[in-house]
């Protein structure tokens, strides 16, 4: 995991990997959005498997396989053991009694602690929409050079102070996960084995101990990323190099893409309308009953 | 090869993970459970043997302080080959009678209200509650929907204060007609009530005729009955707010069916303290057309003839003031067996307030009442829980049992064979959980069970319904 080449981009000739950056952008932008705005636990849970499916077309290792599915484990029980617990909506339904109320003070004082199967699902459909982010987010990342994405960032105009921070981020994550492995190595050889021991209070210093080398070194960096940046004139205005022609085939297809957002956003709009008893169109109740079941 | 291990523990991890996301969100892709043969359980006495037990997928969970069941309906075809069950979640499903399912459709965003199969086994109609009102008309083979009615286009709507029209109930005749009985109601801040009721008819090609013609019903419908021939149509009236000044201020109507003219309607006398006399769920023409019988929520059950003469009245439960508050135990359904007729009564409640608890259970509450067509009583037995749906298969009395909010006992959840006139219990079929609905023939019993949240948390039963054969057929 702390393989700095495990985040890095690396190149492959794979159909994810052969497609333009503008379309990985916008096919990203297009899955954020309906993952957002999708309700239903089938469409995210398809949606899912389809962010899922670029990775195996991507053909990730299993190093990415195995850091992607950590964050998705991490991410899908958490949401839903923390809704289950938690969820106060209703109706919702016990399925299970982790505290009874009559537990001597802390059953009184937290007034019981239920499991909830409304919020393990609830809880579900949270996950599936962050998971389907992580998924995809990460896929661009892995198959993409960042320089690649540099130059699409300001080809749309993007300021070059914030793609520039953007791209940099991207590219130096992988260098802070291999630092904080040498960190931890460092402290291992002094001795120092934190996870030995349940104490909180050694968690504490652990942290300490791996957090101010890592935040010591970043700053060190920054600084001399800085000056090697200025010396390439970084902020003042010139010509860039420009991109390559936009595929046709992927420029339509982003096109259809958004086309089918545009429409969604719509329906979802009519749906809300007569969900709220604002307005009801009678002839649009195919529609209706398709938003109602599907999305 | 410890990384290996752990690197395919992950990969496991999480496509269990995904696994049980997935059927959890398609149940369809969960397993049926068609029981097999070396699995086979027998109802209580042994005449009958489960052949099938069917999950229906989620539904929200009601405790006893819930009003009301968990709504389902499931119908038996008169061919008696197949299965329709339409689910709280708004789902329409055919089954065979080994519990192998067919087909299954959404209705989108109504809720199932109603539900029947066509006389000739081809068709199955559904009633929803939505914004439209809609019935339709389901090909039984195909699952496909033939058309559709919405009730809205006599009914009005009212989106904003969501006040929808729905189908209350359907109905079939026996030469291929089909009858909904639509109905909107509107509660004002004051406590006044509005109503708007039809009732439709369409023939077997779905050509609909109104009841009454041209305008609507302004009191509550929520049931009809037709003969067998398509020539009675007959329903009942309440009115929860009575006062302002109704149009159709009987409590039972008669229809010509085929003319559409009203031929006679007949006011039932009121008992204390209730100030006028509500039918829900009558009232029920004998299956030969001479009699028909009613039962009010106030507990009282009628008998009339096909003319429209009041022959008797009977108190099934009377009211009771208890601690200063009227308890009483409400008349539920009503049905013609043979020569004689059943009625039933439900929980007890506080007539003050529904939800409210009562001090008592009432001693009528929850029993079937069994009388002749001269009025006098010949059996009466208490189920110890509420009847939910009452059936009639040859001489048999096949009763939905579902739970006593004031007892709390779960002993008697399941359904019940009663014998005529004896009332004897045949036979039993248990369930954990509420029986809701039931459907019966002759030779299969098909139970709707609901799960119930006790009251102290955990939960007894799940959705999903029982086939029951009966065995030396």
């Amino acid at each position: 995991m702390y393989n700095r080449q495990v985040w890095e981009a690396t190149p492959a000739d794979t159909p994810v990997h052969r497609l333009d950056v503008r379309t990985k952008l916008a096919l990203l932008a297009a899955i954020v959005i309906f993952a957002v705005g999708l309700e239903g636990p089938r469409p995210l849970f398809l949606l899912f498997l389809l962010s899922l499916g670029f990775h195996v077309v991507a053909r990730s290792s299993v190093e990415r396989w195995k850091i992607l599915i950590i964050f998705l484990l991490v991410g899908i029980w958490g949401a839903m053991v923390s809704q289950a617990l938690f969820y106060n909506q209703e109706p919702r339904t016990m399925i299970a009694c982790l505290l009874s109320p009559t537990t001597p003070w802390i059953g009184e004082l937290t007034g019981g602690i239920f499991v909830y199967r409304e919020g393990l699902e609830h809880g579900a459909v949270q996950a599936l929409r962050s998971g389907i982010m992580l998924a995809c987010g990460l896929l661009i990342c892995w198959t993409t050079d960042p320089r690649q994405l540099l130059q699409c960032f300001l080809h749309w105009k993007m300021p070059y102070p914030i793609a520039f921070m953007l791209i940099t981020s991207l590219r130096f994550l992988p260098v802070i996960f291999e630092e904080t492995a040498i960190v931890l190595t460092a402290q291992r050889l002094r001795g120092f084995e934190p996870l030995r021991t349940l104490s909180p209070i050694r968690w504490v210093r652990t942290a300490f101990y791996v957090l101010f080398p890592i935040l010591a070194r970043a700053l060190r960096r920054a600084a001399t990323l800085a000056l090697s940046v200025e010396s390439r004139g970084f902020g003042r205005c010139g010509h860039r190099s420009g991109m390559a022609a936009w595929p046709v085939v992927e420029r339509f297809a982003c096109l259809t893409v958004f086309t089918g957002i545009t429409a969604g956003a719509v329906l979802k709009t009519l749906y809300s309308l007569q969900f709220n008893g604002i307005v009801y169109f009678p002839g649009l109740r195919g529609v209706y009953d398709f938003m109602a079941v599907w999305l | 090869m410890k990384q290996k291990i752990l690197t395919a523990g992950l990969f496991l991890l999480l496509l269990g993970s995904l696994a049980g996301l997935a059927l959890h969100i398609f149940p369809e892709f969960q397993p049926t459970d068609g029981l097999s043969a070396s699995s086979k359980i027998s109802s209580r006495v042994g005449r009958y043997e489960k052949t099938a037990e069917i999950l229906l997928g989620k539904v929200e969970i009601r405790g006893y302080k819930q009003m009301g069941s968990t709504p389902g309906l499931v119908r038996l075809s008169p061919d008696g080959a197949r299965i329709v069950v339409g689910t709280e979640a708004g789902e329409v499903l055919l089954f065979d009678l080994q519990g192998g399912r067919i087909w299954s459709r959404k209705i989108g965003m109504g809720k199932i209200s109603a539900l029947e199969f066509s006389q000739d086994s081809r068709r199955i109609f559904v009633g929803e509650n939505s914004q439209q009102g809609a019935v339709i008309c389901i090909d039984a083979a195909t699952g496909s929907e033939r058309w559709r009615k919405a009730s809205v286009d006599e009914l009005g709507v009212d989106i904003r204060q969501k006040t929808f029209p729905g189908i209350m109930s359907i109905t079939v005749d026996g030469v291929g007609n089909s009858y909904a009985v639509a109905l909107r109601s509107i509660r004002f801040p004051n406590g006044k009530t509005e109503y708007f009721a039809r009732i439709y008819k369409f023939d077997d090609q779905g050509v609909m005729t109104l009841f009454p013609r041209d305008h609507n019903l302004d009191v509550w419908v929520s049931w009809c009955d037709v003969d067998k021939n398509g020539t009675n149509l007959v329903f009942a009236t309440s009115d929860y707010t009575p006062g302002p000044e109704r149009k159709y201020k009987d409590n039972i109507y008669a229809f010509d069916a085929q003319t559409g003219v009203l031929r006679w309607s007949q006011a039932l006398p009121t008992v204390a303290p209730y100030d006028r006399t509500n039918m829900r769920f009558g009232p029920e023409i004998s299956t030969d057309g001479k009699y028909l019988g009613g039962v009010s929520a106030d507990g009282r059950a009628f008998f009339l003839d096909a003319a429209g003469k009041l022959l008797w009245v009977r108190t099934l439960s009377a009211p009771q003031k208890i601690q200063g508050i009227y308890l009483n135990a409400t008349g539920l359904h009503i049905r013609h067996v043979g020569e004689y007729v059943a009625f039933s009564t439900g929980n007890t409640y506080n007539r003050a307030n529904w939800q409210l608890p009562t001090p008592v259970e009432h001693p009528q509450s929850n029993s079937i009442f069994l009388f002749d067509r001269d009025g006098n009583l010949r059996k009466r037995r208490n189920l110890g829980g509420m009847v939910e749906e009452l059936k009639v298969t040859g001489s048999q009395l096949i009763v939905a049992v579902g739970r006593n909010i004031r007892t709390k006992d779960t002993a008697v959840h399941g359904m019940v064979a009663l014998s005529t006139p004896e009332l004897d219990i045949v036979d039993s079929m248990p369930m954990e959980g509420p029986c809701v609905a039931v459907a019966a023939n002759d030779a299969y019993i098909v139970g709707m069970e609901a799960p119930l949240q006790m009251d102290g948390g955990e939960v007894i039963g799940a959705y999903r319904i029982h086939v029951w054969k009966r065995l030396g057929l």
